[in-house]
This record gives C-alpha cells, sequence and structure tokens, in this order.
C-alpha cells in the first residue's frame, strides 16, 4: 500500500497557455453522476412457455436429468414467447430459479440479454420430477440489473492555498475576463487541470474568499464545479518529479501586515481586526441532444455552455466600532458602503524571497446588510459589518 | 412584436436534454356489438410528429437567431404571382430540420415557440415544430408476416478450417439486397434461435456470399445449414426513423397455442410486441355493462355481453438505450396508430378467454392493441423515455 505525500500531490490550473502550480494547503476533487436502474415488468419472472428451442408453443412437462440441461421457450404458457426483459444486465452462470413447491433449475452459462433472449438453457441439479403447467410460470432469479445516467458527469473541486500573483488575476477572478475582446465582455471559458494523477477537463469557479487579519498570513478558499469524468494519466507524474524545482522556490503570498483596507473610516471603524472577503457565482451548465452522425460521439456528454447567474461579493469586517448603517433615517433599502482591499505580500527581498509589494485589490461597493456588536468579560466591545454587492 | 432580424436560416442550436417528439393518429372508428370495432387512418397524412425542442442556457445572440428564424417564417412578402396566376409566396414554406436521434431529417413548420429570459444573457427557447407531408406510405415495415416483398432470404451454412469456424451467408433472394449491422439476428427457421451478427457491416447482393462473424445461445457444428429470412433489406423505410435496418426483430409468424384445442391455429397473424415496459403501472377497470333507464333512483344492471373488459392503458417505457427505443418507435410507427398488435402485459393478465370455452372463434392467446399516440422524449445521452398509450380491442 502506497499513500502519496503532499509534495507529490501538485494541483495545477491551465487555461490559455498559463500553467499556475497552487501554493495549496489542501485540495479536494470529487465527481459523481446520477443513475437510476432501470427496472421493467416481471423482469425477475422465468416463464417457461415451452420445452426445446421453439417448435411449439405448447407447454407439455417433461421429467428433469440430474445435470442434463435443456433448451425452454420463454413466455406464457400459450404463447407468445417473449425475451428476457433488457432491464437485466445479465444472469450470471448457474444463477438459481426458484419455483413454487420448493422446486429450482439452474442456468447454464452466463446471459446478457439483448432483446433477443428467447430461448435459454437450464438444467437440474437433482432428476426424476417435473414442473406443471402453473409451477412452470412462475419462476422468480436474481439478476445483474442494467443502470442508466440521468444527467452529465459534474463534481466539486475545493481547494485551500496561499494567495500569489500568479494565480489572482487568472484563475481565482470571476468576474475578470481573460479575452478583453470577448464580447458580451462576460468570460464563461472553463479552465482545466489537474491534481496529482487526475486531469480534469471542464472546471468552473463559483466561489472565492479569504481572509485578512494583522500579522497574519492570508489564506483563501475557492470552489470549481467540475463537469465531465477524471482522467488518470501517469505522464504528469513524471513531469512532475523531473521539474518541480522552480515552482518549490518561495513565493510572494499575500499577508495581512501591509495589507490595507480603505473606506472604514465611512464606517466609523479604524482598527479592524479581521476582514473576510467571498464572492460567489451561480452558474447552469447547457447540455445539448446530439443528432444524426453525433448520436454515438461523446457529444452532449459535457455541457456546450455553463452559464452565469447571479454574482455576489460580501465582505465583512471586524472592529473597534460601527456607525450604525441600517437606519430608517431615510434609508429604507440599506445605506452604500464602498470598501478595498489592497492586497500585499510580506514586502521584503532576500536570498529565498523575491517580493512582488502590491499583489491585487478586491472592492466591495455595495449596502450593509448586517452590524453586530458582541463583548464578553474581561473583553473589548467588537463591532462586525457586512457588505453585499450584486455584481450581475 | 418581432426581434431583431439575424438574417438565418435554419435552426442554428441544438435542442437540450428533455425535447421529445410526440405522435398522433387521425382515425375513423367503427363499433360493433360486443365490444368488436374496426379503425382505419383518415388518410396518407393522419399519423402525426410534432417536436416539442428545449434550448436551455442561451446566450443573447443564440436566443435572437432562434427567434429571428422562427419569425422570419412568417415574414410578409409583397404578393407574386406566378404564371398560372397564383400567389406563388404567400404559403408557409416548411423548412429542413434535422430532429435528435432516431429521427431522420424532414420537413417542419413552427407555429408555436416562446423565449424567456431568466438571466443576463441566459435564455430559454422552446418551439414546437410539426412534421409536414409525412406520408403513412413511407411506411413499409410489416405489421404482420405477409410481407415477404420487403425479405430476403439467405442459406446460412458453417465450414470449419483448422478448427476456425467460419458462417458463410448467401443472399439466396432475387432481388433484395440484405445490410446487416451490429444489431441484426439471423433466426433459425422454425425456432427461436438465433445468432447475433459480431462483424458488420455487411451489404450482401442478391446471389453474393459473404464470411461472417456471430455469435449466439448455440455451439455451432460445422455441418449447420439452415435457409432463414431477414427483413434487413435495402427496401425497409420508415416515415420518421432512420436507418430502419437497425432494427431487426423476429422474421417469423409467433407461435402460440390456443387453450382448450378448440382453434388449432398455431401461430399469430398480428405482430408482437415484447418489449416490457417500467414496472410501475397503474390500471383503472370499469367493466362494460348495461344499465336500465326506468328513472334516476331505480337502477338496473346487466351484463354486457362478450369482451367486457377491455382496457387503455398508458404505459412508460423509461430509462431505454438508442436500439431499444428506436425499435419501440419504429415498431409503433410501423401500425400507424391504428393497426393491433399482441401484447402480453404482465404475468397476472394472461388470461385471456373472453368467451365461455364453446363459443369457438373467440378464444385469444394474448391480447391484442392499437396505440393511436405515443411521446418520446430523450432524457440524457443513450436515456430515452417512451410513454405510449395501448387501447385494447379484438
Amino acid at each position: 500500500m502506497k499513500f502519496l505525500p503532499y509534495e507529490d500531490v501538485p494541483l495545477v490550473l491551465y487555461k490559455d497557455g498559463k500553467t499556475e502550480l497552487v501554493f495549496a494547503e489542501s485540495a479536494s476533487l470529487s465527481v459523481s453522476q446520477p443513475l437510476e436502474t432501470n427496472k421493467q415488468l416481471d423482469e425477475n419472472l422465468l416463464q417457461i412457455c415451452a420445452y426445446g428451442t421453439g417448435s411449439t408453443a405448447f407447454y407439455e412437462s417433461q421429467t428433469f436429468v440430474e445435470n442434463e440441461s435443456f433448451s425452454v421457450l420463454l413466455g406464457p404458457s400459450g404463447g407468445p414467447p417473449q425475451p428476457l426483459s433488457t432491464s437485466i444486465y445479465k444472469i450470471a452462470d448457474a444463477t438459481k430459479i426458484t419455483f413454487p413447491n420448493n422446486k429450482h433449475l439452474y442456468f447454464t452459462g452466463s446471459i446478457w440479454p439483448n432483446g433477443h433472449n428467447y430461448v435459454v438453457d437450464l438444467y437440474a441439479k437433482s432428476g426424476g420430477w417435473e414442473l406443471t403447467t402453473g409451477e412452470a410460470q412462475s419462476g422468480y432469479f436474481e439478476s445483474l440489473a442494467e443502470y442508466s445516467a440521468s444527467n452529465g458527469i459534474k463534481g466539486t473541486l475545493d481547494v485551500n492555498f496561499y494567495t500569489d500573483t500568479g494565480n489572482l488575476s487568472s484563475f481565482f477572478n470571476i468576474t475578470g475576463l481573460s479575452d478583453l475582446t470577448e464580447y458580451p465582455p462576460i468570460d464563461e471559458d472553463p479552465i482545466f487541470g489537474s491534481l496529482g494523477d487526475f486531469i480534469f477537463l471542464q472546471a468552473y469557479l463559483t466561489s472565492f474568499n479569504f481572509s485578512l487579519s494583522p500579522n497574519s498570513i492570508s489564506q483563501a478558499s475557492a470552489s470549481f464545479d467540475i463537469y465531465g469524468d477524471l482522467v488518470k494519466s501517469d505522464l504528469l507524474k513524471n513531469f512532475w518529479t523531473n521539474g518541480m524545482e522552480d515552482y518549490y522556490k518561495n513565493k510572494s503570498i499575500a499577508h495581512g501586515q501591509y495589507s490595507t483596507i480603505s473606506g472604514l473610516s465611512a464606517l466609523d471603524l479604524e482598527h479592524p481586526i479581521s476582514f473576510n472577503y467571498n464572492i460567489s457565482v451561480d452558474r447552469s451548465p447547457r447540455y445539448v441532444v446530439p443528432t444524426g452522425e453525433l448520436k454515438d460521439s461523446t457529444d452532449g456528454i459535457l455541457p456546450a455552455r455553463v452559464s452565469k447567474k447571479s454574482t455576489t461579493i460580501t465582505m465583512s469586517i471586524e472592529g473597534e466600532n460601527f456607525d450604525p448603517e441600517i437606519t430608517f433615517d431615510g434609508h429604507y433599502h440599506g445605506r452604500g458602503a464602498n470598501l478595498t482591499a489592497n492586497i500585499f505580500d510580506l514586502s521584503y527581498t532576500g536570498v529565498d524571497y523575491d517580493s512582488a509589494g502590491f499583489m491585487h485589490s478586491f472592492a466591495c461597493s455595495g449596502i450593509v446588510t448586517s452590524e453586530s456588536l458582541s463583548v464578553s468579560s474581561d473583553g473589548y466591545l467588537n463591532g462586525t459589518i457586512s457588505v453585499m454587492q450584486s455584481v450581475r | 412584436m418581432e426581434i431583431n432580424d439575424t438574417n438565418i436560416n435554419e435552426i442554428t442550436e441544438l435542442p437540450s436534454y428533455g425535447s421529445s417528439a410526440k405522435f398522433s393518429a387521425i382515425l375513423d372508428s367503427a363499433n360493433f356489438g360486443d365490444n368488436w370495432s374496426s379503425r382505419s387512418i383518415k388518410g396518407i397524412n393522419g399519423l402525426n410528429m410534432t417536436l416539442d425542442l428545449n434550448f436551455n442556457e442561451l446566450t443573447d445572440l443564440q436566443s435572437q437567431n432562434l427567434i429571428s428564424f422562427f419569425q422570419s417564417q412568417f415574414y410578409y412578402e409583397v404578393q407574386n404571382y406566378s404564371n398560372d396566376g397564383s400567389f406563388s409566396n404567400k404559403r408557409l414554406t416548411p423548412f429542413d430540420y434535422q430532429p435528435f436521434y432516431p429521427y431522420k431529417k424532414n420537413k417542419f413548420t413552427c407555429l408555436n415557440f416562446n423565449h424567456n429570459k431568466s438571466y443576463d444573457n441566459v435564455n430559454f427557447v422552446s418551439a414546437s415544430l410539426n412534421c409536414i407531408g409525412a406520408s403513412t406510405l413511407s411506411s413499409v415495415e410489416p405489421n404482420n408476416f405477409d410481407f415477404q416483398n420487403l425479405s430476403a432470404t439467405y442459406n446460412f451454412q458453417v465450414f470449419e478450417i483448422l478448427h476456425l469456424k467460419f458462417v458463410i451467408l448467401t443472399n439466396t433472394s432475387e432481388n433484395n439486397t440484405i445490410y446487416l449491422n451490429q444489431y441484426s439476428h439471423l433466426y433459425v427457421p422454425n425456432s427461436y434461435i438465433n445468432y447475433r451478427v459480431l462483424s458488420f457491416p455487411h451489404v450482401i447482393p442478391p446471389g453474393d456470399a459473404q464470411n461472417i462473424v456471430i455469435e449466439g445461445e448455440d455451439n455451432l457444428s460445422s455441418s449447420d445449414s439452415f435457409d432463414g429470412i431477414t427483413y434487413n433489406t435495402q427496401l425497409r423505410n420508415s416515415i420518421y426513423i432512420d436507418n430502419p435496418n437497425d432494427y431487426c426483430f423476429y422474421p417469423y409468424a409467433h407461435k402460440c397455442n390456443f387453450q382448450g384445442g378448440i382453434n388449432l391455429q398455431d401461430s399469430l397473424t398480428e405482430r408482437v410486441f415484447d418489449f416490457r415496459p417500467s414496472n410501475i403501472f397503474s390500471l383503472s377497470h370499469a367493466p362494460k355493462h348495461k344499465q336500465s333507464t326506468v328513472n334516476d333512483f331505480y337502477k338496473k344492471y346487466s351484463k354486457y355481453g362478450l369482451n367486457p373488459s377491455l382496457n387503455n392503458i398508458t404505459l412508460e417505457f423509461n430509462m431505454r438505450k438508442n436500439i431499444e427505443a428506436k425499435k419501440i418507435l419504429l415498431f409503433l410507427e410501423s401500425h400507424l396508430g391504428y393497426k393491433k398488435f399482441a401484447f402480453n402485459f404482465q404475468k397476472d393478465y394472461n388470461n385471456f378467454n373472453y368467451a365461455p370455452s364453446n363459443a369457438t372463434s373467440l378464444n385469444k392467446v394474448a391480447p391484442t392493441f392499437f396505440c393511436p399516440e405515443w411521446t418520446h422524449t430523450v432524457v440524457y445521452k443513450d436515456n430515452h423515455t417512451i410513454s405510449a398509450t395501448f387501447i385494447e380491442c379484438l
């Protein structure tokens, strides 16, 4: 048994020729597909219409010989014959058929029903007995079921990571454009990537959030919707083990030390102790029915489009105070707030560290949706304000 | 109100899963005593197909193209006269459209379509397309087993060379070419033994022979040989279904045995619908009876006569793979909405002696039905649902 350690399981995202190794603390990837069982009437009922391969549909009982295989024509007594149900994927060799009065027959060989199985071969494990016409209509057996997918393969990629300049603008930017000439200016392109040896082909960012606090590294988390199956490739393992040095260099990561939040004074809050930013988007896939020659292709398995719908930014900030913003004083529909988080790294340059300084700005121009106060014994009064912006 | 014209002259988008095709027959019916009846279809255009197409999650441009195309069918043009003095441009011209599997390209008109916008740049368009001019004369599928002109005869012979077995199939018919594919089965006459064709495709002109690879329930010996019939020929055609040769069925009259030995007929004249419905059904019983009309409060009921319990059943065939859905649809189409077929509904309804044993001609082996309407929905890739109304008849 072998478990791969963290350094052997890189999370990599690809888009438009750019490759980004995500400096992740944890990542999880899962896909699933809704499947339903095909159940049909009397699918596990075996009715013997007649013995033989179908020269007659007249049931005439016969005495069985121990372990001697014989053919039966399936269907109700008197006919017409009826093939095995197509809801059965497989009937295994020697599957037992239970008839009334503790009588049993067994299938000779395995069967994969295809709609033409009017005749099957059976045998008895003991000889000298027979089935009456009524008994022969009531054999029950167990089988492996056929399943059908009722929708596409969908999953999620959840990752906790440290932001750096390379991934913020390209891979974790819900509202930005990968192609500036795109019209209408809505970027719905997928990214693809890999986690360890597993490749996913269509990933769409659905949420991204991070938090800041003084003297702390900023940690972020993101969720992607994944469409399509996971593909395992040994090539990736060779690639990463041969060229990892550059990717494992120290990175410039966001830190609360020099990061700033502007717009606080309007909220009467001067000393923030924590800050949280979240952006999320609703997405819906469009699957299309392949037509004509495409019916047997992979068309129709992956979505032709994953639309972007409601996109919302929420920020919450905690500090020593706040100015009540939810009032009836002429503002029946919320009061506005403009907050901008300017993200910096530690901003020093050393042998093993190359600072980028300013990394990215995240703005939220919305309305105050909640405010709260909390205090406890031996503590200070803390105020929290949440701001929400509907982007589209 | 009309959307901005984008000058699109065809349906450029593929429909979404959940789109469906609906079939209905326009029938004339004559009812006789004891629940006997006779039906006929009203003309050669009496079996209608309507496509209900959904186009989900469209961009503004995609939805504009679709609506623009549908509306453009109705754009007024200045009247133009042809040489014979009639208007030549007033007709609502049908357009070509290739529907989803398993249908073939046909001509349609779109008289109803809806456009819903659920979000910025997210649209939903639904459209109902009526197939125009499809003729029941295009259906050459047999509805019984007397359709010899469609079939081809062949000789099937097993050879063994160096312990390897080959099957040589010789087309012994005079003028029908045999078309075999991966769905074809070759049945042994006077038997239900059949062999599935594994190597394909095979096109065997009359008089020609080909080596083919097969699989089946039986172990073949090198001396096996038989003369068989197949309906997989170049003459097969359908009104709505593309490539009906994908559908292969038992090519002989089905065996049966009329209980009691009164009627010694040993084969059915109808084809048998031997697809099984999904395992949930609802069956309402209201046996036919007579009621006196003496007054409102005193009612006297009498037995109707023969065949009082004919049923109408709505059956669901869920989660069918491509080929089985195609078989069901082609079977129903080949009966044109009014021709009857035999169907073993369920084990508990297998007793079909409508008449006392001395009523010689009415004993039946399996109930017979006709299917005047059915709906086919594409649920997902290789996953189809067919809902059909079966009306029991004699």
